[in-house]
């Protein structure tokens, strides 16, 4: 019995795969096609003003520094003079103040990198001017000073006690409010990053050790924590933007409009392999040797032009790294956000460019326009035709 | 172990072990280009004998006249697992599926010397995976692409007939079929980039078709009749998703047959089948196929009864057949087939089941580049509610 239902049993598992003798056993065939499609003339501009300086996730500073000229400020949140214990204020006592920014990015190859924090104005706000703080940051009004000359991303602690309590002493006239101001040295000019507010596990912090009179003879210790409430940093001066290429970054940060022509038989029957998106540099990519940016490709919701909204959604996000000095064209894969422009009810054919970290970073993009001869932004999209299903 | 002291217990045992969980099809390398390789919804009894015995079984879905001779009303039904060797400039495969060509239901109309018939069996079968790798220029530079073929479906037919006896030597018949079916086809390509997304596309191709036939049965002396067959499908309408794309025009069919008794215990067939599918050439060659062309079909073959009190029991079946393929895989060629079959069954259950069972194996071959060996095992299930007319 074995012997005629065992190999009926085999046969019930299919087996239909064969190699092909093309093109004499290959019916149809796929057809794959590559096409080239220049941004729309004109549809393509930059427009600044997305996120001011302190707006994101980390400060500039920079000293001697061809791409820019940087000094940053922190205003921390007022202290109090008394604090509760039991059920009434009380004046403290201080024991020691510690002062802590974060280090986020620096150029290892630049040696003999020294950083400062001064002691600046309490009244310092976001009117304030690079001329204004800049007559500031002078010998007398040095707080402190970190040496950095191991490692990159690092966390700076600075702590004053005893005599030295009065570098960071604040005048009742300041309620309480202590202001920095964070600039550089090295052996050469160089920028670094450090964190600010909005960086969170990096954002500056101003801590105050004191010590409470109990309601008996002893004492009680407190820590009071004060985080920034307003940071920025003041280029010393701004490039002026022009209007025939497109740039992104920068300060304040400025974003790209890009809109692509998407003719029917892409956004009805064919079907994507490949979309690359590909912007011509025009000048050498400003920044702080190896540090890398990204240049994000959002695809738009809606077109209201710079306010457009975009997808948030990461997987229909194209991005390129971007390293300063790099001169080569700038390729995004954004085959994702163009199926997005396919279908019955498709996107508009228009992507934002946004640089990221968009704030923070010393790197600054220029990339062609349409109004710029020889390099023009264009999209290269790799599709399948329809596979003859029809043909034997 | 003698295959009487098996039983027809372990023949059912054997039929139901080889009912797959997911019903698939066979078909051959030279149902590829075309509509498929011709089905043949034939009962194991008949395919035996070559399909020898074709025009004169009532079973079978073929000749309308046969259905005339049935005693008793039966249904049946035929599953045909398949082992085949692929062999092309390509690449050689080996390849097993399972196939039902045909499920009936027939007998006579009582009191009356009419026999009636429904059958849904395979008229074409094309059901294939193929699988490439080629090298394609993109973007100006080499990318390795694997392409995936897979068609599983065919053409299958309905057909109600009806069969009577004139005279007492005469029994003419006549049929319609509805020929319906589709096939569901899915293409892919992936590429050695990773960059490039893989390309996956389906589609239905479905087929709309009438026919008729018609057929005659006349026995000449008591051990000697002869039957004549024939039959038009017309065309068959072919839609793409539910859009017509375009016809494809099916054969005439033409079938003569003789079946010799020379003693109680034997009985022996000849049969000749041509089928006009040059018709459908321009329609094919027109969606970029090879073509088609007509076919010749000779088969013989032969019954030996061992016992003549159960014929039923155990019966020795064999036959031979060669027969032309319709679709070549390269234009102009003529593909053709050659088949040896031997079969046995067994009558149970006081005669009111059955199971057949057959071994056939076709060698293919188109010439010296294409060919495949096919050994097909097949089984067929029968009852008869009540016998007699």
């Amino acid at each position: 019995m074995p012997v005629l239902v065992l190999p009926l049993l085999a046969a019930c598992q299919e087996r239909l795969a064969a190699p092909a003798d093309c093109p004499n056993l290959c019916p149809g065939g796929y057809t794959i096609r590559d096409t080239i499609l220049n941004a729309i003339a004109d549809g393509d501009t930059s427009f600044p003003g997305f996120l001011v300086a302190g707006q994101g996730g980390q400060l500039r500073v920079s000293w001697q520094f061809p791409v820019s000229e940087d000094r940053s400020l922190i205003q921390f949140v007022g202290r109090p003079d008394s604090l509760v214990i039991g059920d009434s204020m009380a004046p403290y006592t201080i024991d020691s103040v510690a002062l802590e920014v974060s280090l986020v990015y620096r150029d290892t190859a630049v040696t003999g990198l020294k950083l400062f924090l001064y002691r600046l104005p309490a009244t310092v706000d976001t009117a304030t001017t690079f001329i204004d703080v800049d007559t500031a940051f002078t010998q007398a009004n040095i707080v402190d000073s970190f040496v950095v000359d191991t490692g990159n991303a690092q966390r700076l602690r600075a702590v004053f006690s005893g005599a030295a309590l009065s570098r960071v002493a604040i005048p009742a006239a300041d309620s309480g409010v202590l202001a920095l101001g964070v600039q550089i040295r090295a052996d050469q000019g160089t920028g670094v990053r450090i964190g600010s507010p909005a960086g969170s596990a990096t954002a500056p912090i101003f801590l105050t050790y004191v010590q409470l009179p109990n309601s008996d003879t002893s004492t009680v210790s407190r820590i009071i924590t004060r985080t920034a409430r307003f940071a920025t940093f003041l280029p010393q001066s701004l490039p002026a933007p022009d209007p025939d290429v497109l740039t992104i970054g920068g300060v304040p940060s400025a974003r790209a409009v890009l809109r692509f022509p998407w003719p029917a038989f892409l956004r009805d029957s064919a079907q994507l392999i490949r979309g690359t998106l590909e912007l011509v540099l025009t000048t050498p990519v400003e920044g702080l040797p190896g540090d890398t940016a990204r240049v994000l490709a959002r695809p738009v919701l809606a077109d209201f032009g710079a306010k457009s909204p975009t997808a948030s959604d990461a997987f229909f996000v194209g991005v390129a790294a971007l390293v300063p000095g790099q001169t080569d064209t700038v390729r995004f894969e954004v085959r994702p956000a163009l199926s997005a422009w396919q279908g019955r009810t498709p996107r508009p054919s228009t992507f934002i460019l946004q640089l990221a970290p968009e704030m923070g970073t010393f790197t600054r993009p220029i990339f062609g326009s349409t109004r710029t001869t020889g390099a023009v932004p264009r999209l290269r999209v790799t599709y399948a035709r329809t596979f003859p299903f029809e043909d034997p | 172990m003698s295959l009487r002291s098996i039983g027809p217990r372990v023949l059912l045992l054997a039929v139901l072990a080889a009912i797959p969980s997911v019903l698939s099809a066979q078909s051959s390398i030279f149902g590829v280009r075309g509509l498929g390789l011709p089905g043949r919804p034939l009962t194991p009894a008949t395919r035996a004998t070559g399909g020898s015995f074709a025009l004169f079984d009532g079973e079978s879905s073929f000749n309308p006249a046969a259905l005339a001779f049935l005693k008793a009303p039966t249904a049946s039904f035929v599953l045909t697992p398949t082992w085949r060797h692929w062999e092309s400039p390509a690449g050689n495969a080996s390849l097993r599926e399972t196939r039902f060509p045909l499920m009936a239901v027939s007998g006579p109309i009582p009191g009356t010397d009419i026999g009636v018939g429904v059958s849904f069996g395979s008229y074409a079968d094309r059901d294939f995976r193929l699988s490439t790798i080629d090298t394609i220029m993109l973007r100006g530079a080499p990318v390795e692409v694997t392409d995936t073929i897979a068609s599983l479906g065919g053409l299958n037919e309905i057909r109600l007939a009806a069969g009577k006896v004139f005279g007492g030597r005469t029994t003419l018949g006549a049929a319609v079929y509805w020929i319906t079916g589709s096939n569901r086809i899915d293409a892919r390509r992936s590429f050695a980039d990773s960059t490039y997304l893989p390309v996956r596309q389906t589609a239905e191709l479905s087929y709309q078709g009438f026919g008729v036939s018609v057929g005659v049965v006349h026995k000449v002396r008591q051990n000697l009749q002869v039957a004549l067959y024939a039959r038009t499908d017309g065309h068959a309408n072919v839609d793409l998703d539910s859009t017509a794309v375009y016809t494809v025009d099916l054969p005439y069919t033409i079938g003569a047959g003789a079946q010799f008794k020379p003693s109680r215990h034997l009985t022996v067939a000849g049969q000749a089948v041509w089928r006009s599918w040059s018709g459908a050439n321009s329609d094919l060659q027109a969606r970029g196929a090879p073509g088609a062309a007509n076919t010749l079909e000779l088969s013989a073959g032969g019954e030996l009864v061992r016992n003549l009190r159960r014929p039923g029991s155990l019966p020795v079946r064999f036959g031979a057949r060669y027969a032309q393929l319709p679709f070549p895989v390269e234009a102009g060629a003529r593909p053709r087939e050659i088949g040896l079959s031997l079969g046995t069954g067994v009558r149970f259950a006081q005669d009111r089941a059955a199971i057949d069972l057959t071994l056939e194996h076709a060698w293919r071959s188109e010439s010296s580049r294409y060919s495949e060996r096919a050994l097909t095992l097949v089984l067929g299930l029968s009852v008869h509610p009540y016998t007699g007319r």
